[in-house]
């Protein structure tokens, strides 16, 4: 006798990536040898606190536990069922959980391994998950040649009032995370993007081995063994970032002092209009506190580093909507202007609920900016959402929690999904 | 990790750090103590009201005040100043102002470079900030001027471009460190500059003067056989020969395979080096190239760097494992 499981809509391996948001999943009997009725299975973790861990469910709307028990037909039929992350224990491999679906003898009818998927905090990766990423990230890059030339032109000086100064500065951020995110996977699935925790000080991140150390003259040099050695961006070798702090002692400061901290942040407000004040400290604060690429708007993207800055901005709005609950936008308070571009009292195109953000809509027409890199944004194997020209509503029930549908399949090591 | 204990403990510390916090326009006044002003202010989303937004600018011009409260209170400011065309000329106009404190005129700058993020007024007056920004170029303070000339360099400016060169080629007075100035000219690095680059690398006693040039060249394709013979000098600084191989890698990827494959092969050849080339290999060499490399991937098996930690033990390994070399 044997089961097969599905996992978000496939049987691929492709599929097989979990965050803390319940995926979809089906199991049915694929050899029902020896059954004569129904049979009872529980689906449970294959190795209990090793690796990343998971909780099922029947449903999206039912909390997640270690186990869970199914009646399978003996046509063969599907059963629907839910798993997610238990939050906590994400995996650091690939491939390092598993689901185990055992019949009520004990007897194992399959096993499926997956990958408990999230963005971590990039102090506390291991090595092996530093290297990946900065391999996927290097490779990406591919010295000037690759895809990422295109992340770098979706913010230029000419683009900024696109995703800046307005309330659609945190869903094009996220969007533009997810679509680089994603490519990242397209070369290395088990990588994700980090997040440069930068109230904090950050040892591990600014070494050689990793991110990278600065000279006196702020240059960023990387061990001989690292591949970010040969990123380049605008037909310039290397990466100018000068730290205005002590880098491995010292959270992020600028002349003003240190960026804001996480609870400081979340304590801006009960409403979207102002909590996204969050733009000014401690976003704009931590990119001035370098010199270099990371200072000015329309050089910061050449350097990596930006992107675990956004990916940290990223965070803090979702630890914001997890806490204030914000998810719904029928809510008042999850976002500001919940109409579109043109109507009474409409904010800026591209900064509505229901705009498209450029560039993922390949919009041209004035006030957008001339050219629109990149295309549309990057599927995914895990997730329909977003669609290829993302909305800004699209950005804020990222976890599916009004609409499972919605999910777009990524989550923070330290923001759980709670109904 | 129980998720309901969890929001409990984040709800109780929000709940703390609301409490705590002290009132903006208590934050004003000179009977706080100048520490928990300088805190508070920096930290303060800012005035909500015409009449605290007077009393930051008060404490911004007092002269008698701390300077370190005098900063924070402009940093106070930054939220109202994004949409207000009267506080962003003001800080324009701090920038410019010798007679100021240098404390207060750079944070005016660092603040403008924040409001660059997110100040749609102050980047319709992109051609005032870029004024501003070079009449700061020649200014006593390093900082400020060092910080002028890094935004007009990434803005593209042609006035700096021309200070710069002029700095270098002793037409004009320093005005940063050389490796700092020749950095600085690669964010619009013009083919007219490739020839007193390639005289920089090939005269200058510098290593990290040499390096800066060498990342200059990387677009230049006259520039290959001077990378070349840096690459492959190994009397050469171990940085400077890695910058020239990630020009070569750019410049002209088959040469470079050459010469690395050389390098690595090599056992009096430097680990760093060595390393690097490998990197270059694991990650953006043809795979099937490197795959089908036997002299090479058999010398692999038994190469070791100094240190089972090193970089070069890294990267035979990193190698070995993509390309299946056992």
């Amino acid at each position: 006798m044997r089961t097969d499981i599905t996992l978000n809509g496939s049987t691929s391996a492709t599929s097989r990536y979990v965050g803390w948001a319940p995926s979809p999943g089906e199991v049915r009997l694929s050899d029902p040898a020896g059954a004569v009725s129904p049979v009872t299975v529980t689906l449970r973790n294959q190795q209990p606190n090793v690796g990343g861990q998971l909780v099922f469910s029947s449903a999206p709307t039912q909390p997640g536990t270690d186990t869970l028990d199914l009646v399978l037909p003996i046509d063969g039929s599907p059963v629907p069922f839910f798993t997610a992350g238990r939050f906590g224990a994400p995996s650091e491999r690939d491939a390092d959980a598993g689901i185990e679906v055992a019949e009520a003898s004990g007897a194992v009818l399959s096993m499926t391994q997956l990958m408990v998927r999230v963005r971590k905090d990039a102090n506390t990766l291991t090595d092996g998950e530093r290297d990946r990423f900065v391999a996927a990230f290097a490779t990406l890059n591919n010295r000037g040649l690759g895809r990422f030339s295109e992340f770098r032109d979706m913010h230029r000086n000419e683009m900024l009032a696109e995703a800046h100064g307005y309330d659609g500065f945190l869903p094009w951020h996220r969007a533009y995370l997810l679509d680089l995110e994603r490519e990242l996977q397209g070369i290395d699935a088990s990588v994700t993007l980090p997040y440069w925790r930068f109230d904090q000080p950050a040892p591990y991140l600014f070494t050689v081995e990793f991110f990278g150390e600065t000279d006196p003259f702020g240059t960023v040099r990387f061990a001989a063994n690292n591949p970010l050695q040969f990123w380049k961006t605008d037909q310039g070798d290397g990466i100018n970032r000068e730290p205005r702090f002590n880098a491995a002692t010292e959270p992020a400061r600028d002349q003003f002092g240190p960026v804001r901290t996480e609870l400081a942040t979340l304590a801006l407000g009960d409403v979207y209009g102002d909590f996204v004040k969050m733009e000014g400290n401690p976003h704009a604060r931590a990119h001035t506190s370098f010199g270099g690429f990371l200072r000015n708007a329309h050089t910061a993207p050449k350097d990596p580093l930006f992107f675990l800055l956004h990916a940290n901005v990223d965070r803090l709005w979702a630890m914001w909507q997890w806490v204030k609950k914000r998810f719904d936008v029928t809510v008042t308070g999850t976002y500001r202007f919940l109409g579109q571009a043109g109507q009474a009292n409409a904010e800026r195109i591209g900064h509505n609920l229901l705009d498209t953000m450029w560039p993922w809509n390949g919009d041209t027409a004035i006030p957008r900016p001339t050219t629109a890199p990149g295309g549309p944004l990057a599927p995914s194997v895990v997730s329909s959402a977003p669609s290829s020209m993302p909305t800004v509503g699209e950005m804020i029930d990222y976890q599916g929690k009004m609409n499972t549908g919605a999910r777009l399949a990524f989550d923070y090591d330290d923001v759980p999904f709670e109904l | 990790m129980d998720v309901k204990d969890y929001r409990k403990r984040i709800e109780q510390r929000l709940a703390q750090e609301s409490s705590s916090a002290k009132s903006y326009s208590d934050l004003l006044d000179e009977s706080t103590s100048p520490a928990e002003r300088v805190k508070g202010l920096s930290e303060a989303v800012g005035p909500r009201a015409e009449a605290d937004l007077a009393g930051a600018f008060a404490v911004v011009r007092n002269t008698s005040e701390h300077d370190d409260v005098r900063v924070a209170a402009l940093a106070s400011i930054a939220t109202a100043a994004r949409e207000r065309e009267d506080l962003l000329d003001f800080l324009l106009r701090l920038l410019q102002d010798r007679d100021q404190a240098v404390v207060l005129r750079r944070a005016a700058l660092t603040l403008l470079l924040q409001l660059r993020f997110n100040s749609a007024v102050l980047n319709r007056k992109r051609a005032d900030f870029i004024s501003a920004l070079r009449t700061i170029v020649d200014d006593p303070d390093y900082q400020l001027r060092s910080d002028a000339l890094e935004t007009l360099a990434q803005e593209k400016d042609e006035y700096v471009q021309r200070r710069l060169m002029d700095s270098l080629t002793n037409e004009g007075p320093r005005l940063v460190e050389p490796e700092k100035a020749i950095q600085l000219l690669g964010y619009d690095i013009h083919a007219e500059q490739y020839p007193f680059l390639r005289e920089v690398v090939r005269q200058s006693p510098s290593a990290a003067v040499k390096r800066e040039a060498v990342r200059l060249l990387s677009a230049d394709p006259t520039s290959k056989d001077l990378l070349v013979d840096m690459f492959r000098d190994r009397a050469e600084n171990d940085e400077v020969r890695r910058a020239s191989a990630t020009a070569l890698l750019s410049l002209a990827p088959e040469e470079f395979e050459t010469y690395a494959r050389e390098v690595v092969l090599d056992e009096q050849e430097s680990d760093s080096v060595r390393a690097a080339c490998l990197s270059a290999f694991g990650h953006f060499a043809n795979p099937t190239e490197r795959a089908n490399d036997g002299p090479l991937n058999e010398y692999l098996l038994d190469l070791h760097g100094e240190s089972a930690s090193g970089p070069l033990e890294k990267a035979v390994r990193d190698y070995k494992m993509k390309y299946r070399v056992e």
